[in-house]
């Protein structure tokens, strides 16, 4: 027995050299950043990276949709929100502090499974007849309006079930059309049918749209370089082109006079724009933020050209570096406004 | 000095098993504070068809539901296999054979949970959307329990990776349960006669049946409680399943889902504080009932 | 007993039935194999994921799992030795021993997802300790309870009578007979308790999710979160829609995972053939 006890005399000292260690250290330096699934894939690239400038740093990122994570900013839960989408007027009233500061751009792409068509040119009305359930197969949506798709059968439509940013972008663009009627916000009340599938996350839309072969869904411009699924040309009222969604349709659409970092970036009228364009956001409370200076720093880092907005690092996730546009220069200074104070 | 030692010691073993013991207390008293915002307003219509809680409507029969469809479709696999398959380890094979098998059923039994849903959404999602579904659809369509388009997804995909951890389990207890089962009963049987497949079928699995149910009552309360194998392909659509091939959303799904996001809506979460309130019913209600049949079995035939 | 004919027919049609209920994981593990092999490589263990996991290794889950398996056995492992000793030694109402072991009993079904919620709002949100490896430590532990509960309190029951009555015939109290004696013959019980335990919490992802967040690193404080093997499959999978090659990480975590699971079935199996050797000496 002897042994044993010298074993378990080593281990629980080991044990309780490493519960002080836990104990003793105060965590590294956390921000913590929750939200919108859309920006997820970008929060976490610049947290890794700002992780390996700065070892002493933590940075922990979480999804949940950008309501929960406005919410979570507002009740001071975590220290950024991501949101892919301004604030609404409820969540101003409801947590006045709030302050939307763009750091990408990014579009909604609307995908569908490569065996639909090799190609496919949408209109808003399209669009606003699939996702209303109005049309129900790809044959009556041909006889509507006389476009060939390359399958029939029942049209399978990938939504998303929780609170979402690009739901919220993807239904204001679709209420321009008179005929679209289920309203905008983060959650949408998609029709009951089974044709419906829905799923938490522009990632559970993409596997839908990816393992039916007749469907169709929306997701964020990053979802868009998947193998077995086409992105579709949208058509851009303002201009009359069918517009391929891609990082530079999308950031010509930003290339204007912008005055508020809220402001819409649809059907801009400039050719070779993306009609279905939009900003992301992080969202802070000013008054919570103000005394983590860690966190401003990062957000500096973030939208700097040699920091976070370096091209290889926002196209290569899939968005848009909002360098040389009018919503940097507005970001910046918000940010330099908190800095000082 | 002693002494005191002595009463500080009795004092920290109490309190120890003040703490384990409680544990449980604690939860179900923790959930049903948390159910109360939601029955006190809603009461009954919690019983209701939609679930939608921007429009405030919470209606937990759609998991209700499908976490039943989907178990039971489970079981109607899960136990003829594992049963059988019991039968064969005890009364055909070996001892040697038998501790091996048994030591399978055992590996099998502890693979992660999660490693069985990503599975299930790489391998078994396509292989059903891809070949089992359409054929099924086109031999039985007309059945609506089969009706509907080839997804993948759906009660039939949680069903099958549910039946297939769940087996090992089935499999377990049978065994046990029928090694209880006494030789004189067998060696009388065989001593009139009866062949080996006899007495397997009309001896053993009779005997032991009580102690089978009592194997179908444990999974039940476990496949009911499954959180990873299922979550990843079930659809997650709240409607009520009818066919095999409809998307579902079973009680474990809804509350990885959505509880981060029901951070703002305190009737929200309450909703979903009665889906755990229900989870956790089913489960311990299940789980204890088949232990209280395996304990009345094992004072009836004596332990081995 | 003859063998019929209906018996080799039985015979066949059983062992294929049975075959069928063992190959899930020869299947699984296949697959994960032909999904995750390029993956495996000694830089997997070693090196830190970067580039949201595309690149690197999983250092931080192997590191994160090990820490938490270490911390919720620490909090665990005293309470239901305790526990255990007090309910077999120092309880003599068969009544209120039977009420305690049934409510553990009853803890054993509970899902473990509605531990994650007990775990978030206990120690996450009414004690304040955050998204933390503290918060799902606490939860891990006291989801051991059942297991090495009963483990201990079975290992202590076998004990045979007589050496405790020489035990108090020869003066001893029943403190120092329940510390020196009682816990010598709890041993295997709490060994065996533990790899039981360790083996649940190296599967458990559920309740991770609802009390820590992923970490990247390494944690070196309590209030950091922390990245576990299943956790890191979890986000692999949940980001793989977007970015196919965490697909194959995943499946490579799997494969660590399961090795190191079946590493800990056979000791348990060696143990308990050894120790059950020992105890009825």
């Amino acid at each position: 027995m002897g042994r044993l006890k010298k074993v378990v005399l080593i281990l629980l000292l080991l044990d309780a050299t490493m519960i002080c260690f836990l104990a003793i250290n105060s965590p590294r330096k956390k921000i913590t950043i929750a939200g919108s699934s859309t920006v997820f894939p970008l929060a976490q690239r610049w947290g890794d990276i700002y992780m390996d400038l700065y070892t002493h740093m933590s940075v922990e990122i979480t999804g949940g949709g950008s309501g929960m994570g406005i919410i979570a900013t507002g009740e001071h839960t975590v220290d950024i929100g991501m949101s892919s989408h301004p604030l609404e007027q409820s969540q101003r009233k409801r947590f006045p502090y709030l302050v939307e500061i763009p750091i990408a751009l990014d579009g909604v792409a609307i995908v569908a499974n490569e065996n639909v068509n090799d190609t496919l040119k949408l209109t808003r009305e399209m669009i606003v007849s699939i996702f209303s359930g109005v049309v129900d197969t790809w044959d009556e949506l041909e006889e509507m309006f006389n476009v060939s798709i390359g399958i029939s059968g029942e049209i399978i439509v990938c939504v998303r079930a929780d609170k979402s940013g690009t739901t919220d972008v993807f239904s204001k663009w679709l209420s321009m059309d008179p005929n679209w009627t289920l309203g905008h916000g983060e959650v949408i009340s998609w029709p009951k049918s089974p044709r419906f599938i829905s799923g938490n996350g522009n990632q559970e839309v993409l596997i839908n749209v990816k393992n039916n072969p007749s469907a169709i869904g929306y997701v964020g411009l990053a979802y868009t370089t998947s193998e077995g699924i086409v992105v579709a040309e949208i058509l851009n009222p303002s201009t009359g082109e069918y517009i391929e969604p891609s990082q530079d349709t999308v950031k010509i659409a930003a290339q204007r006079e912008i005055l508020y970092p809220n402001e819409s970036l649809f059907d801009p009228n400039i050719s070779g724009a993306y009609p279905i364009s939009r900003s992301l956001y992080f969202i802070i409370d000013r008054e919570f933020i103000i005394a983590k200076k860690y966190v401003i720093e990062f957000i500096r880092w973030v939208l700097d050209d040699n920091g976070g907005q370096r091209q290889e690092i926002v196209r290569d996730v899939g968005y848009v570096e909002i360098s040389g546009t009018k919503l940097q220069e507005l970001a910046i200074s918000i940010i330099e406004e908190l800095y000082e104070s | 000095m002693d002494r005191v030692m002595e009463k500080v010691g009795k004092k920290l073993l109490t309190l120890s098993a003040i703490i384990a013991t409680s544990t449980i207390l604690f939860i179900a008293i923790m959930i049903l504070i948390g159910t109360a915002p939601a029955l006190r307003k809603f009461g009954f219509s919690l019983l209701g068809t939609v679930w939608n809680p921007n429009l405030g409507r919470y209606g937990l029969l759609p998991f209700i539901i499908s976490s039943l469809y989907v178990v039971v479709i489970s079981l109607i696999i899960a136990v003829p296999i594992g049963v059988l398959s019991a039968l064969f380890v005890v009364e055909f094979c070996s001892k040697r054979i038998r501790e091996f098998l048994e030591a399978l059923f055992q590996v099998n039994f502890s693979i992660p949970s999660i490693v069985y849903g990503f599975w299930a959404l790489v391998f078994i999602v396509p292989i059903l959307r891809e070949k089992i579904q359409p054929a099924l659809i086109n031999y039985l369509g007309f059945i609506p329990l089969f009706s509907g388009e080839p997804r993948g997804f759906g009660v039939l995909a949680a069903g099958i990776i549910l039946a297939i951890m769940i087996t090992p389990l089935i499999a377990a207890i049978s065994i046990e349960v029928m090694k209880l089962v006494p030789e004189e009963l067998k060696l009388s049987a065989y001593a009139l006669g009866a062949s080996k497949s006899e007495v397997a079928f009309r001896v053993t699995l009779r005997v032991a049946f009580p102690g089978i149910g009592a194997a179908i009552l444990l999974s039940l309360g476990r496949a009911v409680g499954e959180t990873m194998a299922v979550l990843w392909v079930t659809g997650n659509v709240a409607i009520i399943p009818k066919s095999l091939f409809d998307p579902c959303y079973v009680l474990t799904s809804v509350l990885v889902n959505e509880f981060g996001a029901s951070v703002g809506d305190p009737y929200h979460t309450s909703a979903l504080f009665s889906i755990a309130f229900i989870l956790l019913l089913m489960s311990i209600g299940f789980v204890s009932l088949s232990k209280f049949i395996i304990k009345r079995i094992e004072r009836k035939w004596g332990r081995r | 007993m003859k063998k019929t004919l209906k018996d080799k027919i039985t015979f066949c049609i059983l062992a294929i039935i049975t075959i069928m209920a063992l190959s899930p994981f020869v299947l699984i593990l296949t697959k994960m194999i032909h999904m995750g092999y390029k993956y495996l490589s000694p830089s997997l263990l070693t090196s830190y994921p970067r580039n949201l996991g595309r690149e690197g290794g999983i250092l931080n889950a192997l590191a994160g799992s090990f820490i938490l398996i270490a911390v919720s056995l620490t909090i665990s492992l005293p309470i239901c030795l305790g526990a255990a000793i007090y309910l077999t030694e120092f309880v003599s109402n068969k009544k209120i021993k039977d009420i305690a072991d049934s409510l553990v009993e009853v803890l054993a079904g509970v899902p473990s997802i509605v531990f994650g919620i007990f775990g978030y709002y206990l120690f996450v949100y009414i004690l304040g300790l955050g998204f933390s490896l503290l918060s799902a430590s606490l939860t891990m532990a006291l989801m051991m309870i059942p297991i090495m509960l009963r483990t201990i309190e079975e290992t202590l029951e076998l004990v045979p009578k007589e050496i405790k009555l020489s035990a108090y015939a020869l003066g001893a109290s029943e403190w120092e007979t329940a510390w020196s004696i009682t816990l010598r013959m709890a041993t295997p019980g709490i060994i065996t308790g533990c790899l039981l335990s360790i083996g649940r919490i190296l599967g458990e992802t559920a309740p991770l999710i609802l009390t820590t967040g992923y970490n990247f690193r390494t944690p070196i404080s309590f209030l950091e979160g922390v990245a576990t093997l299943t956790f890191t499959m979890y986000e692999y999978i949940e980001l793989g829609a977007a970015y196919p090659e965490l697909l194959g990480k995943a499946a490579a975590t799997s494969i660590i995972l399961i090795g190191i699971i079946l590493a800990i079935d056979l000791l348990t199996l060696y143990l308990s053939k050894k120790l059950t050797r020992t105890i009825l000496v």
